[in-house]
C-alpha cells in the first residue's frame, strides 16, 4: 500500500520529501521538470543528456509512475538515441509494475527497433499509439516509421489525426513540414466529422 | 454535557465568523486554481497533477485549520481577556476546556470539509468521479484535524504567548510528519542521553506520515482508516485531558 522505500541511490532531494510524506508532490515537480528540459533548446544541444538522470529521479519518488518511464524510455529512445539508457528505465519500471503490460510492449518496441525489425516495431507501435494517455511522441515516432517504410499513405492518417486532434503549434508545424515534402495542404484535413479531440 | 455543548457551540460560531474562515476557503479557491493552471505544464497527465495538488492543500487545511484557529482563540481569550467573561459563569474549567476542543474541531472540519466537497463538485462537472482515493483523503483528514484540535488546545492552555504557541504546533507538526524517522535517528545518537530522549518524543508526538494516505499506492482499505480514526479518537482524548488537567492550574 504505502510506497516502496527509496533506493540507497537516492539523494537529499528526495529524502527529504520522503520523509515529510510528499513524494508523489515531489515526483510532480520533477515530472515537470523533466518535461520543461525536453522542451527547452538544451535537450537537442546535449542529445538528452540529463534526461535519464531526471526520468530516474522522478521514478525513484513514485515507482508507480507509468507516464513518467513510457515518455523518458521514448524519448530516450528515439529522440536521442540512447536505447541504453531507455531499456533500462523501462527495465526499472517493468521491475517496480510487473503489472504495467503498457512498458512491456515499449520494451518490445525497442528491442524490434535495435533489431532493424520495422514490421514488427511497427505493429508494437501501432498498439501502443491507441492508449489514451500514450506519449503525444509516439505519433510522430509511428508516421515517420511508416514513411520509413515507405507508406506515406499511412504516414498521412496519421498526420490527419494529429492536425485535427491537437491543438499545440510546435505539432502542427511538424505536420506542417511533413505535409510540405508531398505536396500536401493540411487545411484538406479538416472534414466534417473530425474525430474526437485528445487535447 | 450541555457546558460543553454551549461553549463548543461559542467556539465553532466565532471562528467561522472570523476571518479565518474566509482566508481559509480564499486559499482553498486559490490553490484549487493554481492546480488548474499546474495541469498546463503537465500534458497527458492533468488529472494525476490536479489531484495530487488538490489532496496536498486539502490536508494543509487539515492542519493549518486548528493551528490559526486555536491561536485566534488563544488571542482573544488570553491576550483580549474575553475568558473571564465565560469563566464567571458555568461552565467550569474542564467544561470549558472540553468544549473548546469540540468547537474547533467542528469548525476545523467544516472547512476541511468545504474544500473537499469543492474537489468532489468539480470532479463531478469534469466527469471526473468515481475518484477512489478521495474518501480516504477525507477520512484521514478528519482524523488529522481531531489530534490537531486536541494539540491546539493543549498547547494553548500550556503557553503564554501566541506566537510561541504557533511554533510550538508547527514543530509538533513537522515531528508527527518525521515520525518514521525519529527511531533511526535515537539509534544514530551519539550523545547518550539523545537515545531515549528521542524515542520519548516519537512516542508522545502523532504520528501524522501515517494519514497520508494520499501517498499510497491504492487508496486506503477500510481496516485501515478505522485504525487511523481510532488512534485520532484516543490521541485526541489524552490530549484533552491532560488539557484539562493543565487549565485547572493556570492563572488567567
Amino acid at each position: 500500500m504505502r510506497l516502496p522505500p527509496l533506493p540507497p541511490s537516492a539523494g537529499l532531494g528526495a529524502r527529504i520529501p520522503a520523509a515529510l510524506s510528499l513524494r508523489r508532490s515531489a515526483a510532480d515537480r520533477m515530472w515537470i521538470d523533466t518535461l520543461q528540459y525536453c522542451g527547452d533548446v538544451s535537450f537537442v544541444i546535449d542529445r538528452g543528456r540529463r534526461l535519464f538522470r531526471l526520468s530516474n529521479a522522478t521514478t525513484d519518488l513514485d515507482p508507480g509512475f507509468e507516464e513518467a518511464y513510457a515518455f523518458g524510455a521514448a524519448m530516450l529512445m528515439w529522440q536521442c538515441d540512447r536505447p541504453e539508457e531507455a531499456a533500462a528505465l523501462l527495465r526499472k519500471g517493468i521491475a517496480y509494475n510487473p503489472g504495467a503490460v503498457k512498458l512491456k510492449y515499449y520494451l518490445a518496441a525497442f528491442t524490434f527497433s535495435r533489431l532493424k525489425d520495422l514490421a514488427r516495431e511497427i505493429g508494437v507501435l501501432e498498439v501502443l499509439v491507441r492508449d489514451p494517455g500514450a506519449p503525444f511522441v509516439l505519433r510522430r515516432i509511428l508516421a515517420n516509421a511508416y514513411e520509413k517504410q515507405g507508406r506515406p499513405d499511412r504516414a498521412a492518417a496519421i498526420w490527419r489525426l494529429i492536425w485535427l486532434t491537437d491543438r499545440n503549434p510546435s505539432e502542427r508545424r511538424w505536420v506542417a513540414a511533413k505535409c510540405a515534402r508531398y505536396g500536401i495542404d493540411p487545411a484538406r484535413f479538416e472534414s466534417a466529422t473530425p474525430p474526437a479531440r485528445t487535447r | 454535557m450541555r457546558p460543553d455543548a454551549a461553549v463548543a457551540r461559542y467556539v465553532f460560531r466565532l471562528l467561522l465568523r472570523s476571518r479565518l474562515a474566509v482566508l481559509m476557503l480564499a486559499a482553498g479557491l486559490v490553490l484549487i486554481v493554481g492546480s488548474f493552471v499546474l495541469t498546463w505544464l503537465t500534458p497527458g497527465t492533468e488529472r494525476r497533477t490536479f489531484l495530487d495538488v488538490t489532496y496536498l492543500g486539502i490536508e494543509w487545511m487539515a492542519i493549518l485549520a486548528p493551528i490559526l484557529g486555536s491561536t485566534i482563540l488563544q488571542i482573544q481569550e488570553f491576550d483580549q481577556r474575553t475568558l473571564w467573561l465565560i469563566l464567571v459563569r458555568p461552565p467550569g474549567r474542564a467544561s470549558f476546556a472540553r468544549g473548546r476542543f469540540l468547537g474547533l474541531a467542528a469548525s476545523s472540519a467544516c472547512i476541511t470539509l468545504a474544500c473537499g466537497l469543492v474537489l468532489a463538485g468539480l470532479l463531478a462537472v469534469t466527469g471526473g468521479l468515481p475518484e477512489r482515493y478521495l474518501g480516504p483523503v477525507l477520512v484521514a483528514a478528519l482524523g488529522e484535524v481531531l489530534i490537531l484540535s486536541a494539540i491546539g488546545g493543549l498547547v494553548t492552555f500550556l503557553t503564554t504567548s501566541y506566537l510561541t504557541s504557533l511554533l510550538v504546533q508547527l514543530g509538533i507538526v513537522i515531528l508527527g510528519y518525521l515520525s518514521p524517522v525519529l527511531p533511526y535517528l535515537a539509534r544514530k545518537a551519539t550523545v547518550p542521553l539523545l537515545d531515549p530522549l528521542i524515542r520519548a518524543v516519537y512516542w508522545v508526538v502523532p504520528h501524522l506520515s501515517d494519514f497520508a494516505v494520499r501517498e499510497f499506492t491504492e487508496p486506503a482499505e477500510t481496516w485501515y482508516l478505522a485504525a487511523l480514526t481510532g488512534y485520532a479518537v484516543l490521541y485526541a482524548g489524552v490530549a484533552v485531558v491532560v488539557s484539562m488537567l493543565a487549565f485547572r492550574r493556570r492563572d488567567v
